[in-house]
């Protein structure tokens, strides 16, 4: 899985986190969803060793109560404003809050499940 | 202006609430931090333990030459620190005018710090820091604030790093009684977040439970009334031939939840001699310094 670069919190204040397009939420409960991604994409050799050790075709994650909040509140709010929200809810200060919401975003982005748009070319 | 104690290797002072501690490198001997402000730099702290005396001409030079080179900073002028040993030097720059400090603020240790305004403007928040600033003598009880984490830990205690990662802030502190170097015991400290959400209804004790590794023993095992849980746990010898005397480590924890914060914190003491206490309390810093505690251990 293609990591990418590190994201830094102070790099992605600015950027909205958003579902990609062709994601699927459901709600499992009031408080847990499952993220389903699009089917992925496999070459020939690839494709066969999917097949051969049974590999997901998609996908596919889910979340506890707290990644469940911060997917119901990617509406636009900047990753500033989410930390905000978050370091209020859960009683974390600020710098604890971005800390853990860039790494939650970073490992969805890596799965091609959320993406960030306004982010600047040299923090992404 | 709502004011916090930042306390560390020796030196304490008091810092605006909304302050945060990016940068923090360094022993007891030397380092430096940067302290932010809603991810806005805002002054930096340079700290050195030296046996000769300190030489703010050579130091204001290289900060003068740095300034210079980074943000094209002139210096205007040097002013002496009333009260103290020291003295204070105005740059200005194109943002603005910075002030950096250098004193000796207890002249019986041999503790030279730097102060450096890193946002152009009035430099009401480095004087505070500076008047407030602290230091305790090597043999005396030294303060530990920073990262949430709030101890009072006896002398001889250094803290070897820190970390603040996603959910915890964790130190780690070597007692290295009159620097020496063989490491006597060793004080871990970690400091969970959302304490709620990881016991999850349960007791500390459980959860403290099911973090020991597979090897390893409950050899006591207690509540205090207060919700502190101590345990004693035995895992097998470090080397084969301490296995072989079916040797033990021993590790002391103890556990307890900080309500107000929704935090868990978590002690590991590891050692010689008797373990330290549950390091739940902590002197309030903002009404002065630690009281001088001879009786320590």
């Amino acid at each position: 899985m293609n990591r990418g670069p590190k994201l830094v919190a102070e790099d992605v204040a600015d950027a909205v986190p958003r579902l990609c397009d062709d994601v699927t939420c459901t709600e499992v409960s009031a408080e847990i969803i499952r993220l389903r991604g699009r089917d992925l994409r496999r070459t020939g050799l690839s494709r066969f060793l999917a097949w051969l050790f049974r590999l997901p075709r998609t996908v596919e994650v889910e979340l506890d109560d707290l990644g469940t909040w911060v997917i119901h509140h990617m509406d636009g709010r900047t990753m500033a404003q989410l930390a905000q929200d978050l370091s209020t809810q859960r009683k974390l200060s600020r710098r604890e809050a971005e800390f853990a919401l860039t790494a939650f975003v970073q490992s969805l982005m890596v799965r091609r499940l959320v993406r960030l748009d306004g982010l600047t070319r040299s923090s992404a | 202006m709502a004011l916090t104690a930042f306390a560390a290797h020796g030196f304490h002072c008091l810092i605006p609430d909304s302050w945060e501690l990016q940068v923090f490198k360094g022993p007891w001997d030397g380092g430096h931090l940067v302290f932010v402000d809603h991810r806005t730099p805002t002054m930096a702290l340079t700290w050195e333990r030296t046996g000769r005396d300190p030489d703010f001409t050579r130091t204001l030079r290289v900060v003068a030459k740095r300034l210079e080179r980074d943000i094209e900073a002139r210096l205007v002028r040097t002013d002496p620190i009333p009260g103290r040993i020291g003295s204070m030097a105005r740059f200005a720059a194109q943002g603005g005018e910075f002030v950096v400090a250098m004193l000796v603020p207890d002249p019986e240790q041999n503790l030279v710090v730097v102060l450096r305004q890193l946002t152009p403007g009035a430099p009401r928040d480095l004087y505070q820091a500076m008047d407030s600033l602290h230091v305790y003598p090597a043999k005396a009880p030294v303060p530990w604030r920073f990262h949430g984490l709030a101890l009072d830990l006896p002398p001889w205690w250094r803290l070897h790093s820190s970390q603040l990662m996603v959910g915890m802030a964790r130190a780690v502190w070597f007692h290295r009684p009159f620097n020496c170097i063989k490491t006597h015991a060793v004080l871990v400290m970690r400091r969970y977040a959302c304490a709620s959400r990881l016991l999850d209804e349960g007791d500390v004790k459980t959860w403290l439970n099911q973090r020991l590794s597979h090897d390893e023993v409950i050899d006591e095992q207690q509540a205090d009334p207060d919700g502190t849980v101590h345990m004693r746990v035995l895992a097998p010898g470090s080397s084969l031939w301490r296995r072989l005397w079916r040797k033990h480590e021993v590790r002391h924890l103890a556990a307890w939840v900080d309500e107000p914060a929704d935090r868990l914190m978590v002690q590991e003491w590891k050692g010689l001699g008797p373990p330290l206490p549950p390091l739940r309390s902590c002197h309030n810093l903002k009404d002065g310094a630690l009281p001088w505690q001879e009786d320590t251990p």
